[in-house]
């Protein structure tokens, strides 16, 4: 189990200074172009992956050793920061996918609309209830917002991957880039290891009364959530900061030339 | 919208030029937006010129359309009068940029 904690703690580890690096790079991008869709990505990356993610594994790691009824304030408040950045990075993936690939279409506003009232009503309502102190699953608050919190990235796979099989057949006719038709199915492949992870690392949520079925799947869940985590932000690097090679190799599989 | 004037001035230009009604002109165009993996909203002039020069013609020709590559090329020169500033930015062009 050792091992299986410090591969949990290196891969959570390249995952948010990854995302940080991703982020960061997005947002350098927004100030210089001065447009929405860079921003949204960048401060969606940061809030949840870094400040959500982030924090929340440090708060988890003082909350073992406390009791539930002496845990300080400040890691009460340290959980509220996280949970709430967290949640604020999911609106703004909602809105950038939005904006970005359903622009002007009423179905997809409304659509992007009522999941971040959901999730906002989820985590208000969970708050009153005491979730910062304490997580309570299963209650309708935390139903309401966890309900789009591992759904929300199956909307953007379903929209990157949809897109890039348009540009593929762009890309034949000599339409389009192939460094950019390679960003959707990099970012489409991304998001989907993003709902795995996600997915992965709430099963303990439903494990609760079953506290032997959860000790015998936990090393199976932390190594899950890891591997995913690390494909997904693998995905992110490749797709926004695309070292030499990997350009080099894009492009010659494009024209069937050796890179 | 800009698009929208491009892709009715194509279908109304194939309409003229060839025996199509205008339900078979605009389902033609659409099948090969499709084929070239364009949609409607958001084709610009040039990528609305390609399709009509490499996916338009075989698709006339399997109406019967005679001297499909002639009427291609006059629909292509009719492109270039049409206003095509586009209204929203696309996914493409964004994903452009967030690699750059």
């Amino acid at each position: 189990m050792q091992f299986v904690l410090g591969f949990h703690l290196i891969a959570t580890a390249i995952f948010v200074l990854g995302s940080a690096v991703v982020g960061l790079r997005l947002l350098g991008l927004a100030r210089r172009s001065r447009q929405a869709p860079e921003l949204l990505l960048g401060c969606a990356i940061l809030l949840t992956a870094v400040l959500g993610y982030g924090l929340l594994i440090v708060g988890t790691i003082f909350r073992s050793s406390i009791d539930a009824d002496a845990i300080p304030f400040w890691l009460v408040s340290l959980t509220a920061l996280a949970k709430i950045s967290h949640d604020l990075g999911v609106a703004l993936f909602i809105l950038f996918v939005a904006r970005v690939f359903r622009p002007g279409e009423r179905w997809a506003h409304a659509l992007a609309c009522g999941a971040m009232l959901m999730m906002g009503a989820g985590l208000a309502w969970g708050a009153a209830e005491g979730s910062f102190r304490v997580e309570t699953p299963m209650s309708p608050a935390w139903w309401l917002e966890y309900s789009i919190i591992w759904t929300y990235s199956l909307w953007l796979v379903v929209e990157s991957l949809r897109y890039w099989r348009l540009m593929r057949r762009r890309a034949a006719l000599g339409m389009a880039d192939p460094m950019v038709t390679n960003r959707f199915l990099l970012w489409g492949i991304g998001s989907l290891f993003t709902f795995l992870a996600t997915a992965t690392a709430s099963i303990p949520f439903f494990l609760i009364e079953r506290q032997e079925t959860m000790l015998a799947a936990a090393p199976a869940i932390y190594v899950g959530t890891a591997i995913a985590g690390v494909c997904s932000i693998s995905c992110s690097y490749l797709a926004f900061l695309p070292p030499n090679w990997f350009a080099a190799h894009v492009r010659a599989r494009a024209t069937g030339s050796p890179a | 919208m800009a698009e929208k004037a491009l892709f009715d001035s194509l279908c109304e230009a194939l309409e003229e030029l060839t025996s199509l009604d205008r339900l078979e002109a605009r389902g033609t165009v659409r099948l090969s937006l499709k084929q070239a993996g364009l949609e409607p909203r958001g084709v610009t002039a040039s990528q609305m010129a390609v399709m009509a020069q490499k996916v338009l013609p075989t698709e006339l020709a399997s109406r019967g359309i005679e001297h499909a590559d002639r009427v291609c090329e006059q629909l292509v020169e009719g492109l270039g009068k049409v206003e095509t500033a586009p209204a929203v930015e696309s996914p493409e062009s964004v994903f452009e940029r967030l690699g750059s």
